[in-house]
């Protein structure tokens, strides 16, 4: 699953979520998801991840990627409120915030991973 | 770039559309069934509610204001989806498999169906086996369905790439009035933006023609039917407010003229408020009363949207409040003192607490601008008070009685875990307790007593001007005030701030325009909060009367 550079800097509620929005929030989530699991810090999950313009979002999928963003918020101390289910712009920019701040404290063991894949968990810093 | 707002930047703008109205319930229950819907609502049809839409991501998506719902095979609530087509129109707009609802009952009466998504192309119904008859979408549509006991609606065809959509069907009669039927409709909202707030309501009175003589309807209309409003251009229209009949002021019918007056639902405040012993964290008190302010308004069976709750902070411990008996009204203007929350209704109702949330407006050719200043506030005096519940519990008083008997008991102290013996309890709070007696003999009731104690910190924080003092005397706890999350001697600070200076200007009027929003007058970068406003669409046109105070509030 590739990264792709969350967007938290929405300021209107007239902000529209599209399935590029869904497929970009699902992804990255899936990515730490993975990520976590490969060092033994969260067991495997797996979020839907592929969206199309013709879908009414199923409540089980949202609130899974949602449990699993709170999941990853603990896991990795981040220090910012849990996110909820609206679709407020709010909401959403926190949920790819905690993305972005993960995927930040991973960075400096970017080398430990490849292809999205730990070492063994070694050299991972949290 | 909105067409109102194409239309403002004009000296002379397009007369607006407006389209308002009530909804008044018939009674009559009817059955619905639908094929070729995506999500299927009750199949008992409810007379009044508002149907939020889906989290549909069709076209370009869904706008994230916190309206939407996920889909769940098995809803909460089973009318709050409406009628979305399972099929996306096509590029030539076809619907390959036709959304298909049918609505039964004995005697079907006047329904009214409602899209709150327009399409260019039309839709059909069909009552009992007649005929099928060809009709517009549009906001509201009201079909005599009387003397007949099937209405069977048909949507085809519909904007390409997104799904039809349904929103709701009303069982009674719409009165609806627009440009054509409309005498005059006069809104006026308002928010208190005073050092010591109250949450005036907002009103609304629409005059129109109704050809029809409705003298003998006008008493069977339910209190409390909704009364709606929306303008502006095609393709463009305001939210929808929403205001609610009293039975106070019933609907006035002379001459073929209807008068319908309505307010918005902080009138649901004014209702008792029971005392609440509640926990607070000082790392997480905004939020915590945040969560207080919406459970408050839910409560009073108020709906409304609200921002996410402020964020918070861990490692504070925690601290206790009492809040005495009281209205929700009192509470609320309370709450709104202690922390920066706002609560503005004016027919779309919305909880917020940060500054961001206000809506900000240059305008210009406004006139007539007259100043009024009102008496400064230079001090404001906070009295600190501890609620604390004891350790154990104490009897609070023994009443002999007889098998079966009833007792309603009041105290002036407030407790916890108030229990009584050899009794049955109904209902218990905090300063009282109905119960029924067991047997013969001693009933005791006993609980955890909350102490209450006026601290002897006082803060006094005042400014260097003239002016009046105002007492907030029911903040509690001298520790929760000064250290934690709440930085409440900081917010104090900023009530001191806040402007006496206030301006009243009228101008052409914006629909979209709410209480708490920012404007800015011409070239002058001074900000105005509005206060209160009035919107009146009458003789063709809008103007609006409007009220600021200086700075953001």
């Amino acid at each position: 699953m590739a990264w792709i550079t969350p967007v938290t800097g929405r300021k209107s509620d007239r902000i529209k979520m599209t399935h590029d929005d869904m497929n970009r929030i699902s992804g990255n989530c899936q990515y730490l998801l993975n990520a976590l699991s490969a060092v033994g810090l969260l067991g495997d999950a797996e979020v839907k991840t592929s969206w199309i313009n013709d879908e009414i979002i199923y409540l089980p999928d949202w609130q899974k990627i949602v449990r699993k963003t709170n999941s990853i918020k603990t896991q990795l101390e981040i220090s910012t409120d849990s996110v909820a289910i609206d679709f407020s712009y709010e909401n959403i920019n926190q949920i790819e915030t905690i993305h972005a701040l993960a995927k930040a404290v991973m960075t400096p063991a970017a080398d430990s991973f490849y292809s999205g894949e730990g070492y063994s968990g070694e050299g991972v810093i949290f | 770039m909105h067409t109102i707002d194409t239309e403002n930047s004009k000296k002379i703008r397009h007369k607006m559309e407006v389209i308002c109205g009530l909804d008044a319930a018939s009674g009559v229950t009817g059955t619905v069934t639908a094929t070729g819907a995506y999500a299927l609502d009750s199949n008992k049809i409810q007379d009044i509610g508002l149907i939020p839409k889906l989290a549909d991501l069709a076209g370009d998506g869904f706008p994230l204001d916190g309206s939407r719902a996920c889909y769940s095979d098995s809803p909460d609530e089973l009318t709050k989806y409406g009628y979305q087509s399972a099929d996306i129109a096509d590029e030539d707009g076809d619907l390959s498999t036709p959304l298909v609802i049918t609505v039964t009952a004995s005697d079907l009466g006047e329904i009214t169906i409602i899209f709150e998504e327009m399409s260019t192309f039309g839709f059909s119904y069909q009552l009992d086996s007649g005929s099928a008859v060809e009709k517009d979408v549009a906001d509201r549509i009201m079909l005599d369905c009387t003397g007949h006991a099937s209405l069977v609606i048909t949507i085809d065809k519909w904007t390409p790439g997104s799904r039809a959509k349904l929103a709701r069907i009303f069982m009674g009669k719409c009165y609806q009035f627009n440009n054509d039927n409309l005498v005059s409709c006069i809104l006026t909202l308002r928010a208190g933006l005073t050092v010591e707030p109250t949450l005036p309501f907002s009103e609304i009175e629409i005059q129109g023609h109704i050809m029809n003589d409705i003298s003998d309807e006008i008493s069977y209309i339910p209190d409390n039917s909704p009364i709606w409003y929306s303008s502006g251009y095609p393709g463009d229209m305001s939210a929808m407010r929403k205001f609610y009949l009293q039975k106070e002021i019933p609907i006035e019918y002379n001459d073929k003229i209807a008068v319908i007056k309505g307010y918005d639902e902080t009138y649901k405040l004014d209702s008792d408020f029971l005392a609440q012993y509640v926990t607070l964290n000082y790392g997480y008190s905004k939020r915590d009363l945040y969560r207080l302010f919406k459970a408050i308004l839910t409560a009073a069976g108020i709906t409304y949207t609200a921002e996410s709750e402020p964020t918070g902070a861990s490692g504070y411990a925690d601290n206790y409040f009492l809040f005495k008996d009281s209205t929700r009204r009192d509470v609320i203007a309370f709450l709104q003192n202690l922390i920066p929350i706002r609560f503005v209704d004016a027919g779309i109702p919305y909880l917020f607490h940060s500054a961001s949330r206000h809506n900000v407006w240059r305008i210009n050719d406004y006139s007539k601008v007259e100043n009024e200043i009102e008496q400064h506030i230079n001090e404001i005096l906070v009295k600190c008070y501890s609620a604390l519940e004891n350790a154990t519990s104490e009897t609070i008083e023994t009443v002999t009685a007889t098998t079966g008997e009833f007792f309603e008991q009041t105290y002036s102290d407030y407790y916890t875990g108030i229990s009584v013996t050899n009794a049955i309890v109904h209902s218990v709070g905090l300063n009282y307790v109905t119960f029924k007696a067991l047997s013969n003999g001693d009933c005791v009731v006993t609980g955890k007593l909350i102490e209450i104690y006026k601290d002897t910190d006082e803060y006094n924080v005042v400014d260097d001007k003239e002016g009046r003092q105002a007492d907030f005397s029911s903040i509690w706890d001298v520790d929760f005030i000064c250290s934690g999350e709440l930085s409440y001697l900081d917010y104090v600070q900023q009530l001191l701030n806040r402007s006496s200076k206030k301006r009243k200007f009228t101008w052409k009027g914006d629909p979209r325009m709410m209480p708490f929003d920012v404007i800015y007058l011409g070239t002058d970068d001074t900000p105005y909060t509005i206060e209160s406003m009035t919107l009146e669409h009458s003789g063709g046109g809008l103007s609006s009367q409007i009220e600021v105070r200086e700075g953001v509030i």
